[in-house]
């Protein structure tokens, strides 16, 4: 036990004196780095919105010296209300830069790094190059997608893809967190069915039976708008085009006896708008920042793994372990390598595949990346890819490949590698 | 952090591999390869791919019905976030039907309100071949055409035949979907 | 592209406050999703007292400027030292040294323009005896990480001003918030309730409209779009009449007997509305029940008095004319119907006239609690306007989820043992409400917190002062469960102890965000009278990752 300083702050009490609830508690972790080491790699905040500006406060509070923020989208007025980072004059400007230039500021010697990207835009160097990830984000979507990427990292580099996440999102006066360690517990597509999916209404109630204002607003904006604007795509930001939704459900609405449109509503619908609030996005983002924490430091134990809050009525917590699903389509996908000859032709990999002793497959698909390698069916698509079959594998990707099986036999898909038996061969042939 | 690494179930030790190699398939992508590739074969309808396995065309010629005789074409796009959301389905054809309207809209329950991430593309192709086997005349898109189904199915069968063959009704033009005597065959 | 600035009269001359409603309905259009105009003007109406300028406290009023409080005081003598330049996001470098409340006021008002920020530079203690009526006029007294004795106080002083009161303290991953408000109603409670439809004892207009639905004569079409409270009316009868039972208190078994009874009904096998008709009926083929939260109220001494008590609060008038429309044959025994009925499957013109006859049947039912009403004012003295027509409509509209909060006040709490040990221990955090109880004693008797190294000693280790404080903390915690609160063979985990003390007491920067979290959103919820505020503790272990809202 080291000693330290008597006046040491808040945080540094907590890194260097004994943790009472860690088994094996050490002040260095594997590697003999102290957790100071540990919290100066980098981290990623995926986000700069409500829970995004919370948690880049709370993360540079807490001690972490290098922090990356990514957001592809620029400020809003209405963000004003919860998103501190932000004030009327950065209005229009990228939300990851305002919000990295407002922590520069407060905390000068904390290295932070803007991405006014889209998540998918980074190279895998950058993600190798993390400790752990922070989301905060609104959209499924984003979460599914870095969700899968951070588990493909992870079957691929072993160790050094292995990337923490820590996810948060809220809604109104409720939220969730959820502890993601890839190939350890359950990711995020496991728990998916959490998630609702959005309201939608029967298209033929909205066309004949309308009974609501907001089955006024989807005809408007669902059936009407495309027919009188077919080239443009209706934009919910935009005042002047839901104002037009807006005077065509009013119009509905009236000769229909129903009431009830306002602009707020119809804003709602078209956007899809979910309440946010500063002080549920504090909670869940202070959640999220202490889990990344304990994390990386070992300072006390992590959640294993979810964490719901609902503050409506009374205030309510429930923290659970959410199950890891066998068929998941992301953590449940087994991988495997083969190895076989460059000048193999497809149809040979598929056969291997085939006689493979633990793979035994009956009738495989492969995909490479985007690109469609084979298709049992439908037959018109079997029938476009057939051709490949004849193709010497150098000829359709490199050694090493992952490439995306599926078959009858699969409750998911498998992830094969394939590897070129001659593939040293090969480079020292190059060389010459 | 190696620790919780070295918690993960037991299984084939993870290969090392140094070559820089394009991100694999998302979820969606690995979901629909899956469906697409075992896709139960029907006599009546065909998958006409494009590059991307998520977007298709579906050709449907109904065997009995009112619309035996016609063709008719569904564009299919999958977003990301599938299955968590339903495909986007529209029929390309301007057809006379109860349950599509001339913008090519599909009432279909399980395309909208009634999707659940545990359907598929299966149970959104049988739902199009329902509707076009059995209309239904109580949920209307086209009202005009489902009340003309259920008043006079004599007459009903009439325009939607003199539609098929891409005949004006009314003011609206539709679409020449018939495909001729060979229609039995295979294709 | 932004929507057209309207200006308004106000615009000009109100000085600092300079915002449209236009402008606000965009700013605020995230939260106004929640809690509506009313609850945004009654935020900012609201005056709110804070004791202390720690990071809890600013991170609390982080969360309450952003959504436009009216106004806030900071009250806090402490200057800005190093360990606060770490963790709190709402003081400077260049503050080093100057006073804290001062220098969070002036960060946190940037935030929002509409706010009036002010900061006394007091403690606690002087502030509560001087500034008599900055105190009294305030909305809520929020009390961050100060010693129980001034919690104490605050709590009596708010207890004579009749204010509502929340505090909170941490102590590195460990936290605490507790709610202390004598008396709290809420009206917009924001509740779930079940669809109250009434389909076993249809109202006189909605028997009328049901008995003119001929199913007989309808074809395929129309059979398809009855709603299925007329379905399910229709079921009951015919299962009444076949069955030859009352439509009371009816059992599992005769509910399916209608629900397959509808089924049987429907022209095809899966036609929606029946579908809808027939899993409805189990929840909807129910005696009518006043929810146990109204009966509490309706049966609540205060919802009794009359006249001479000179009961002034709007509720409470509301309350007791209402008990007395649940006394009278006109309601049969059932609240007044907000006039809401939940989508289903019909036509519009079925639908609507059915809407039509729900909102009706609300109407005739706020005449005659207004009936009710205007007695109970002429009894109190009080003119019939005294209770507007916007009130009482709200208070139809939610009467099925009426709410009142009564918490033991904080002072009562911590002066003596809490209500509901067994409660804390089922919980598990017992011991952690004696630890944070022990933390105050241990300092109290020595004059540092349990692990902050002594004021005027030669530096000591720190490893060394953790040791030797950890049995003391959990002895003293012991003890006082044993003595003061009759806990047999107490005991406290050493581990836990050991963590209390590892913090040194001081706040950890994403602790204290999580508490000011809670702390804001509590605040709202007493300052709108929307949602429905905890009683009355919240501890947060986040250490352990577990956090548990309970009764002391």
């Amino acid at each position: 036990m080291t000693s330290i300083s008597a006046c040491a702050t808040g945080y540094e009490r907590f890194l260097k004196l004994k943790a009472p609830h860690v088994k094996d508690f050490e002040l260095v972790n594997e590697l003999g780095e102290t957790p100071q080491e540990q919290l100066s790699k980098a981290v990623l905040v995926i986000g700069a919105g409500g829970l995004g500006c919370e948690i880049l406060k709370n993360l540079a509070m807490t001690g972490f010296k290098n922090i990356h923020v990514i957001d592809m989208d620029t400020i809003d007025i209405s963000n004003l209300n919860r998103q501190f980072l932000f004030r009327t004059k950065d209005v229009g400007k990228p939300k990851a830069e305002v919000a990295a230039e407002f922590i520069r500021q407060r905390s000068p010697e904390i290295s932070i790094t803007a991405h006014y990207k889209r998540i998918q835009d980074m190279p895998e160097e950058f993600y190798l190059g993390l400790s752990l990830i922070v989301c905060g984000l609104d959209s499924i979507d984003a979460r599914r997608w870095i969700n899968a990427y951070i588990h493909e990292l992870a079957d691929r580099h072993g160790m050094e893809g292995f990337k923490p996440i820590v996810d948060g999102g809220t809604e109104g006066l409720k939220g969730n967190m959820r502890v993601i360690l890839p190939k350890v517990n359950a990711c995020f597509e496991c728990g998916l069915d959490i998630y609702p999916p959005k309201v939608t209404y029967p298209i033929c109630t909205i066309a004949n039976t309308p009974r609501l204002p907001e089955h006024c607003i989807e005809w408007a904006s669902v059936l009407e708008w495309p027919r009188v604007f077919p080239d443009t795509k209706l934009d919910g930001d935009n005042v002047d085009q839901i104002n037009w939704v807006v005077e065509q459900a009013s119009e509905r609405a009236a000769s229909f006896n129903i009431s009830g449109i306002t602009f707020s509503l119809a804003q709602g619908v078209v956007k899809n708008i979910i309440p946010a609030i500063a002080s549920t996005n504090a909670i869940i983002a202070a959640a999220c920042t202490n889990e990344a924490f304990k994390i990386i430091t070992g300072s006390n134990p992590y959640l294993d793994n979810s964490l719901l809050y609902v503050g409506d009525s009374g205030m309510y917590f429930l923290t659970y372990p959410l199950f890891q699903n066998d068929d998941c389509i992301v953590c449940g996908q087994k991988e495997g390598t083969i190895e076989i000859s460059s000048d193999s032709t497809l149809q040979q990999l598929i056969e291997a595949l085939q006689e493979h002793n633990t793979f035994q497959l009956k009738a495989p698909s492969l995909t490479y990346s985007s690109t469609n390698l084979y298709f049992q069916g439908p037959p018109m698509l079997e029938e476009k890819t057939r051709p490949n079959l004849e193709k010497k594998l150098c000829q359709l990707f490199e050694s090493g490949s992952a490439l995306t099986v599926t078959d009858p036999t699969l409750p998911t898909s498998l992830r094969v590698i394939v590897n070129f038996s001659d593939f040293e061969q090969q480079q020292e042939e190059g060389s010459k | 952090m190696h620790k919780i690494w070295a918690q993960r179930k037991a299984e084939a030790a993870v290969q090392k591999l140094e070559q820089k190699r394009p991100a694999g398939s998302t979820p969606a992508e690995r979901l629909l390869q899956k469906e697409l590739s075992e896709l139960v074969e029907l006599k009546d309808t065909k998958i006409i791919p494009t590059e991307s396995i998520l977007k298709f065309n579906m050709l449907y010629r109904p065997s009995e019905g009112y619309y035996k005789g016609g063709e008719f074409e569904f564009k299919f796009v999958i977003g990301t976030n599938f299955p968590h959301e339903p495909p986007k389905v529209l029929c390309t054809n301007h057809i006379y039907h109860p349950n599509i309207d001339t913008a090519g809209n599909i009432c279909l329950n399980i395309l909208r309100e009634d999707w659940k991430p545990v359907l598929n593309i299966q149970a959104v192709i049988f739902g199009i071949r329902m509707l076009f086997q059995e209309p239904n005349p109580e949920d209307p898109l086209n009202k005009d055409a489902a009340k003309q189904m259920v008043n006079n199915p004599q007459e009903f069968a009439r325009i939607v035949k003199s539609s098929m063959s891409g005949y004006r009704i009314g003011d609206v033009e539709y679409d020449n979907v018939l495909v001729g005597l060979e229609h039995d065959k295979a294709w | 592209m932004r929507r057209p600035r309207s200006v308004t009269a106000n615009e000009s001359n109100q000085g600092k406050r300079m915002r449209t409603e236009s402008d606000k309905a965009q700013l605020y259009d995230r939260q106004l999703r929640l809690w509506q105009k009313d609850g945004q003007a009654a935020l900012e109406r609201a005056r709110v007292l804070v004791f202390g300028s720690s990071t809890l406290a600013s991170e609390l009023l982080k969360d309450l400027v952003l959504p436009g409080i009216g106004e806030f005081t900071v009250v806090d003598d402490a200057t800005v030292d190093e360990q606060e330049l770490r963790t709190n996001f709402f003081v400077r470098p260049t503050d080093l040294g100057r006073l804290r409340a001062q220098c969070i006021v002036a960060n946190l008002s940037e935030l929002n323009p509409d706010v009036i920020g002010q900061a006394v530079v007091a403690s606690a203690v002087d502030f509560m005896n001087s500034n008599t009526e900055l105190f009294d006029t305030a909305s809520l007294v929020i009390v961050c990480a100060q010693p129980e004795s001034v919690v104490c106080e605050l709590s009596r002083r708010c207890d004579k001003a009749n204010i509502p009161m929340l505090a909170a303290s941490s102590a590195g991953f460990q936290a605490e918030v507790l709610t202390s408000v004598s008396e709290h109603t809420v009206v917009e409670s924001h509740a779930d309730t079940r669809a109250d439809l009434r389909v076993m004892t249809p109202f006189a207009e909605l028997r009328k409209y049901a008995d003119s639905v001929n199913l007989e004569s309808m074809d395929s079409t129309d059979l398809a779009h009855v709603p299925y409270v007329v379905l399910i009316i229709k079921a009951l009868d015919k299962w009444a009449a076949d069955s030859g039972v009352e439509k009371k208190g009816l059992e599992y078994k005769q509910k399916s007997e209608i629900a397959t009874l509808l089924r049987e009904m429907a022209p095809t096998p899966d036609e929606e509305n029946f579908s809808e008709a027939a899993n409805n009926v189990i929840i909807l083929c129910v005696d009518y029940e006043v929810p146990l939260e109204v009966k509490q109220i309706l049966e609540d001494p205060a919802a009794k008095l009359i006249a001479s008590n000179a009961q002034t609060d709007s509720f409470w008038l509301l309350a007791n004319a209402l008990r007395r429309y649940m006394e009278s044959t006109y309601s049969e025994g059932m609240l007044p119907h907000s006039g809401a009925i939940p989508d289903m499957k019909a036509d519009t013109n079925s639908y609507i006239e059915l809407q039509r006859l729900y909102k009706q049947k609300a109407e005739q039912d706020k005449t005659e609690l207004t009936a009710h009403l205007h007695n109970v004012l002429q009894e109190a003295s009080l003119p019939s306007n005294h209770v507007s027509p916007g009130t009482i409509d709200l208070f139809c509209k939610n009467a099925n989820r009426l709410r009142l909060v009564r918490t033991r006040l904080l002072h009562q709490v911590l002066e003596s043992k809490p209500d509901n040990l067994e409660e804390l221990a089922g919980n598990g955090v017992l011991a952690h409400y004696a630890l944070f109880r022990a933390t105050d004693a241990f300092y109290v008797k020595s004059d540092r917190y349990p692990g902050a190294p002594p004021q005027n000693d030669s530096p000591a280790k720190l490893d060394d002062i953790v040791q030797k404080d950890t049995p003391v903390l959990k002895q003293i915690a012991e003890s006082l469960m044993a003595e003061s609160w009759g806990v047999a063979d107490p005991e406290v985990p050493e581990d836990l102890a050991a963590e209390f003390v590892r913090s040194g007491n001081l706040q950890l920067h994403s602790t204290s965000a999580f508490v000011g979290g809670i702390l804001a959103q509590e605040a709202i919820k007493l300052l709108t009278h929307q949602y429905v505020p905890h009683s009355n503790i919240t501890i947060i272990d986040a250490a352990n990752s577990k956090f548990v809202a309970t009764k002391v």
